[in-house]
């Protein structure tokens, strides 16, 4: 009978291995949540500053950092979106005066979607250039000999990054925290067009989301780099390709038989652009972007392009272009 | 031995009182314990290898002998056999009664069977060849000795090994693999074993090279009277109970036999392996007459049961021991693993056996197999991978790349924080609570990121078959019998649990990041034709892949043996045909012109020669030696590169050939047996398939490998010495050295696009000499065990294993991972380091276990057992495991990331074996 029992009890306990209740809603941060834990709340800008207090306020380059070593924290909107692909491992986030990317991993926009409040506790963190555009992540790879690269001016490091993305799921939440989730309204984004692009844009403006009115689509050659090309890219060696040399329609990147390279194509607000550094504006499209393939506006056909406004240059710091960073395809208006 | 001694007397004395005209035998088989009689024991005579049953009342004889030197061995599950030297003159010889000691080791058995994992793709442990039990000395002590190390006999993979249920050879239709867990846990049901060795022929099929068993499960075949058992035990799960009874042979002709039983629990050193495993057997059967019977037997193993993953070295050093499992992590405080294997498929036997005389035997059985059989997994549609080991999760990946800040942060997590060690359920559930909406395409909810997937293999499986056994008038006998196997098992992929999201969408991730076109990424074209969109899927609907595996076989063998003076021996052949065939049920984006409906239909011939010679010099002394030759259909499995996706078939498929020999001396001498034997095994042409992300591609690949052949020899030597007073001395000494033999060839295609990657003059694996993996080459026992007179019993065994090898990624070993950019970057040391394959420790794992039992009124027994394995608590052996596919990337340096100058390993994943860990029985008969 007891054996008839334990059965019983056998068969009884079954329920119990999937019976799993839905966890609750994830908690919704406020400010409150770090001023009184003693951080302090900071603006993008003023966060910046430590980047150019160190370095001057036109420092760029590779490798250089700073250590943020306050108890700070910046609030901000998420402005990029890397749901298409286009943007990859980067989180661009604005607080309604400037910009800043936080270098996280893979498809950030299923925990931080476009509008989403985010929290960043900068303490630990490194502020760090690249190309004139500075980020906010971990520490930069040692050299060999265990230290950190370029902490000293005297000796800049031009192959070295200044810090490095955070992956892991957990370490991201040390630092980002999420707050309320809102939707971008057109006070997130910084309209330009072709009679004030001059006046409204300047490098403080870099990383914010901005709508250019009224670009020209332009297939043309400037500092002996042609457009639109594309980037290959075999075992080491870079080669600027172009889709009509190749026999390919003219795509925003290149994608085809499990290969993808970076396209590059030009959008100007000038008559004839002969330089990238003002009025043109080079969209650097993903090869894995989910509209790689599709076409570019014809040569001299309008379109309205809201993108990231990036800024890129050689390693030393020359060579400056500005660069779009296509967060959809839906933001490409064509006129 | 004393009680052989008075079985001797008896006999002696037996002898004058008998005076009957013709020479024979007759006597009654009865327990020691209880003097109830004993039916259904098999009692063979040697010379002639002439066999008969007890009745009943346990009456047996045998009649019209020659005269002369016989060995009578009479075996009955549940009790040692009893082996005798009888004298036959012209009169039939009253043996009266022969009494036989029950074993109590039976219950140690259980907590070997049929507790493993079947994976093809090599990510959880293969079942090991032999699990059953056997007359035989040697294989009786390596099947349930070596068992804990994974130990194949031979070093056969487990699909060499023929398992028939009732007389129909039931090894899956699909890859071969051993049937055990359609019956785990019906222990009792399926005690009645009878078991080949190596290239030994079974009376009920030719086998093949890894020996026979044949569960005699049919209603009258199951031990008489009621039986109850509750276990404990610190290996699998934690507890099971088990409920039996036979019937026997009833007056009116009938039997009918049932067990129940229930696995439930975890173990003492995985986390998150359960078991919630029920079993259910029943049998009945009818004697119409002397000559004919009927039996029907069902059973069933409804099953679900949490899986244990390998991982890294890396992993274990980091939580501090080699038990972490990667498949599980808290949902709000319990314990939840992802890798789930949820089945339930019943089998149904009918078996007709009809004697129309008394030289002929006629059976006739067919099964079918149905029902579901489903294994859970984590999938997602993008963001970061959520198994814990994920390489990028772990610390390794950011040392290699001087990221020392970060992969101080993520060691740190991992020694403190249950998120980063395990699944973190919740952070899944919040991604799914807002997941996008498109309500306008797919319908009202937010599409879920993350789901748990369940992987179907849904079998309908139909067995016919027949076989005639003609005695002549010499003994000699004529087996001829004919098979015909109809399979249709369906793949397919079912959504098991949204984590808190309304709906998935059907779409192929993969194909989705290749290609930048609507097409390509639908899994069901004809439903995106149909609708404009891919199908919105909820939880228990179909999804990714779904197609029917069709195989047929047909199979006639014959098989004749023989007894010429002291020469016994048998020939036999057996040709067949197999068919397969796969039939898609989705069109699938990247292949609309290939995937849906049936593939070309595969044909393969199939044939088997064998060879058994055996002379006994006296009763003591024997001589065997065997040959096969045999040619077998390749699986279906193997016989398609992605079935998930095409028809299209494997390149370089050939059937696969075999051919081996082994010779035996077996010494049978006062309670003395030994056995001695050596063996040689060729397979050729083999055929593997691996789908894996390659690093080298950038893409999701298929590896298929052709012409892989291996050479199987060793020496098995096995013992049993009766020491004194109940104690006696085992030992078996398995030494193989098993070795690729070819260096293969292989084929990579895209798997989106079947593209042909690999370069066809250079795609040769570097595997010959290497060696086969997984199981010991070296393997030997030494124990020792003692049953006293009042039913103690006691054991303890010494276990000392060596040559393991680590399974091994055929990648490693080609010219693709030896030219980065061709830049010849590779010294002679980076190429040795590249393709060295890695040897295991040696160890030594000592076990014993004790039992007891108790007759009560005569008619009650109760008694128990108990194991403790590994008492020794070495926590560092390692039973198995397997190379990833993958590589890291030297690179020049950070300003080109693109270039890359060489190639470095990923870690190996391992198994290994439980610390010390006890099984506990208690059983209750009458």
């Amino acid at each position: 009978m007891k054996l008839v029992l334990a059965l019983a009890a056998g068969l009884f306990v079954t329920g119990c291995y999937n019976d799993f209740d839905n966890p609750a809603p994830a908690k919704v941060y406020t400010d409150q949540d770090f001023t009184e834990a003693g951080a302090k709340i900071i603006s993008i800008k003023e966060l910046k500053q430590y980047f150019y207090n160190k370095w001057g306020n036109s420092a760029n380059g590779l490798g250089r950092r700073v250590e943020i070593s306050d108890n700070v924290v910046i609030k901000g909107k998420v402005i990029s979106s890397d749901a298409e692909g286009n943007v990859y491992k980067s989180l661009y986030i604005y607080d309604g005066e400037q910009a800043i990317e936080l270098r996280l991993g893979n498809d950030n926009y299923l925990e931080y979607p476009l509008g989403q409040i985010v929290y960043v506790k900068a303490q630990g963190l490194s502020l760090a250039s690249y190309r004139y555009m500075l980020s906010l992540g971990g520490a930069p790879a040692v050299e060999p000999d265990g230290t950190f690269p370029n902490d000293d001016p005297s000796e800049h490091d031009y192959s070295a990054s200044g810090n490095s993305n955070i992956t892991l799921t957990e370490m991201i939440q040390q630092y980002v925290y999420k707050g309320e989730r809102e939707e971008i309204t057109d006070a997130d984004m910084i309209v330009v067009n072709k009679d004030n692009y001059r006046t409204v844009l300047n490098d403080n403006l870099l990383g914010c989301m901005i709508r250019f009115e009224g670009l020209r689509s332009c297939y043309t050659t400037i500092d002996s780099n042609t457009y639109p090309s594309y980037l290959e890219s075999i075992n080491g060696v870079y080669t600027t390709r172009y889709y009509q040399d190749e026999g390919l329609p003219v795509t925003w990147a290149y994608n085809y038989d499990n290969t993808k390279y970076y396209g590059s194509s030009l959008f100007t607000f000038v008559d004839t652009p002969t330089s990238l550094e003002t009025g043109s504006y080079v969209v650097r499209v993903s090869g894995y972007a989910r509209f790689a393939l599709r076409p570019v506006p014809a040569n001299d056909a309008m379109a309205n392009i809201t993108a990231i406004y990036t800024k890129y240059s050689s390693r030393t710091g020359g060579f400056v272009t500005y660069q779009l960073l296509i967060n959809s395809y839906r933001d490409i208006e064509e006129l | 031995m004393r009680i052989k001694h008075l079985l001797t007397l008896l006999l002696s004395l037996a002898s004058l009182t008998a005076f009957a005209q013709s020479g024979g035998i007759k006597g009654k088989v009865v327990s020691r314990g209880t003097r109830a009689a004993i039916q259904q024991a098999t009692a063979t005579l040697t010379p002639g290898n002439i066999q008969t049953h007890s009745d009943a009342e346990g009456k047996f004889a045998f009649e019209q002998l020659e005269p002369g030197e016989y060995t009578l061995t009479i075996e009955a599950d549940d009790f040692e056999p009893v082996e005798l030297k009888v004298r036959v003159d012209e009169v039939v010889k009253d043996m009266r009664a022969v009494s036989m000691i029950s074993t109590y080791t039976e219950t140690l058995d259980d907590s070997i069977f049929a507790e493993f994992d079947i994976e093809s793709a090599g990510d959880t442990q293969s079942l090991p060849s032999s699990l059953s039990s056997s007359k035989d000395v040697f294989n009786n002590i390596v099947s349930y000795k070596f068992s804990e190390m994974r130990f194949n006999l031979r070093g056969y993979d487990s699909q060499y090994t023929n398992v028939h249920f009732n007389g129909i050879r039931l090894n899956d239709a699909l890859t071969n693999y051993t049937p055990w867990s359609l019956w785990s846990g019906l222990n009792d049901a399926v005690r009645n074993q009878e078991s080949t060795t190596g290239l030994q022929a079974a009376d009920y099929g030719l086998g093949g090279i890894g020996g026979t068993t044949n569960i005699n499960a049919t209603a009258s075949q199951v031990r008489k009277g009621f039986r109850a058992s509750v276990s404990s035990s610190g290996q699998m799960y934690r507890f099971r109970a088990m409920v039996s009874y036979g019937s026997g042979l009833l007056d009116n002709g009938w039997s009918y036999a049932f067990s129940v039983s229930t696995r439930q629990g975890g173990n003492d050193w995985i986390k998150g392996i359960y078991y919630n495993c029920f079993g259910y057997y029943a049998s009945v059967e009818k004697r119409f007459n002397e000559r004919n019977r009927l039996a029907l037997t069902v059973l069933g193993a409804p099953t679900e049961r949490g899986a244990q993953q390998a991982t890294t070295q890396e992993v274990y050093d980091l939580i501090g021991n080699n038990y972490y499992n990667p498949n599980w992590g808290y949902q709000d405080g319990k314990v939840r693993n992802a890798r789930v294997r949820s089945y339930h498929e019943p089998l149904a036997v009918l078996n007709y056996t009809s004697t129309p005389d008394d030289r002929t035997k006629i059976d006739l059985a067919a099964s079918f197999r149905f029902g579901r059989n489903g294994y859970s997994a984590l999938t997602w549609k993008a963001g970061p991978d959520p198994r814990p080991d994920y390489y990028r999760n772990l610390p390794s990946y950011y040392v290699a790349s001087g990221q020392m800040w970060t992969a101080a942060h993520i060691a740190e997590l991992w020694r403190t924080s249950n998120n980063t060690r395990h699944i973190n359920w919740d952070q899944l559930y919040q991604i799914n609570y807002k997941g996008e909406e498109d309500a306008g395409t797919y319908g009202a909810g937010h599409r879920s990121n993350y789901m748990i997937e369940e992987r179907h293999t849904d079998q309908r499986d139909l067995n016919l078959m027949g076989q005639i056994v003609r005695t002549f008038r010499n003994n000699s006998r004529l087996i001829a019998g004919a098979l015909y196997r109809w399979n249709r098992t369906e793949y397919y992929d079912q959504v098991k649990d949204l984590l808190g999201g309304d709906y998935w969408v059907d779409i192929d991730k993969f194909a989705e990041r290749d290609f930048v076109g609507e097409i390509e990424k639908q899994n069901d074209l004809n439903y995106y034709y149909k609708y404009g969109h891919a199908r919105r899927v909820e939880e228990g609907d179909k999804f990714g892949y779904d197609y029917y595996a069709n195989v047929r076989q047909a199979k006639l063998w014959a098989m004749y043996d023989f007894n010429i003076h002291r020469l016994e021996g048998l020939i036999g052949g057996e040709v067949g045909n197999v068919t397969m065939w796969r039939d898609g049920l989705y069109m699938k984006g990247t292949y609309p012109a290939n995937s849906f409906g049936n593939s070309e239909t595969l044909d393969y011939f199939t044939y088997q020669a064998k060879l058994n010679l055996a002379y006994r010099f006296s009763a003591a002394h024997a001589v065997e030696f065997n040959a096969v030759a045999m040619q077998n259909a390749p699986t279906f499995q193997n016989a398609f590169i992605s079935p998930r996706t095409r028809n299209e078939v494997t390149p370089g498929l050939k059937a696969e050939k075999i051919w081996g020999v082994d010779a035996s001396y077996n010494l049978s001498y006062r309670g003395i047996k030994a056995r001695l034997s050596g063996y040689y095994t060729k397979i050729n042409d083999q055929t593997d398939i691996i789908s894996y992300y390659d690093d080298l591609q950038s893409t999701f690949v298929n590896f298929a490998l052709s012409g892989i052949d291996k050479k199987f020899f060793g020496l098995e030597f096995g013992l049993t010495v009766p020491l004194y007073r109940g104690i006696s001395f085992n030992s078996a000494i398995s030494a193989g050295q098993y070795t690729y033999d070819s260096n293969p060839n292989f084929v990579q295609l895209a798997d989106n696009s079947s593209k042909v990657l690999s370069d066809a003059d250079k795609s040769i694996v570097y595997w010959k000499d290497m060696r086969v993996e997984s199981t010991p080459q070296t393997a030997v026992n030494v124990g020792l065990s003692y049953r006293s007179e009042n039913n103690w019993f006691a054991s303890a065994d010494l276990n000392f294993y060596d040559n393991t090898y680590l399974s091994m990624n055929p990648l490693f070993r080609t010219d693709e991972v030896l030219r980065p950019g061709d830049t010849d970057a590779e010294t002679a040391e980076m190429i040795r380091t590249m393709r060295a394959q890695e040897k295991f420790d040696s160890a030594f794992v000592l076990n014993a276990s004790i039992g007891k039992n108790w007759y009560i009124h005569r008619n009650y027994q109760l008694g128990f057992s108990l194991e403790v394995k590994n008492i020794l608590n070495n926590q560092d052996i390692k039973t198995g495991g397997y190379e990833q596919m993958r590589l890291n990337k030297i690179k020049a340096d950070e300003s080109n990331t693109s270039l890359v100058t060489s190639y470095e390993r990923f870690d190996p994943k391992y198994f290994y074996m439980f610390g010390t860990t006890y099984y506990l029985n208690v059983y209750f008969r009458f």
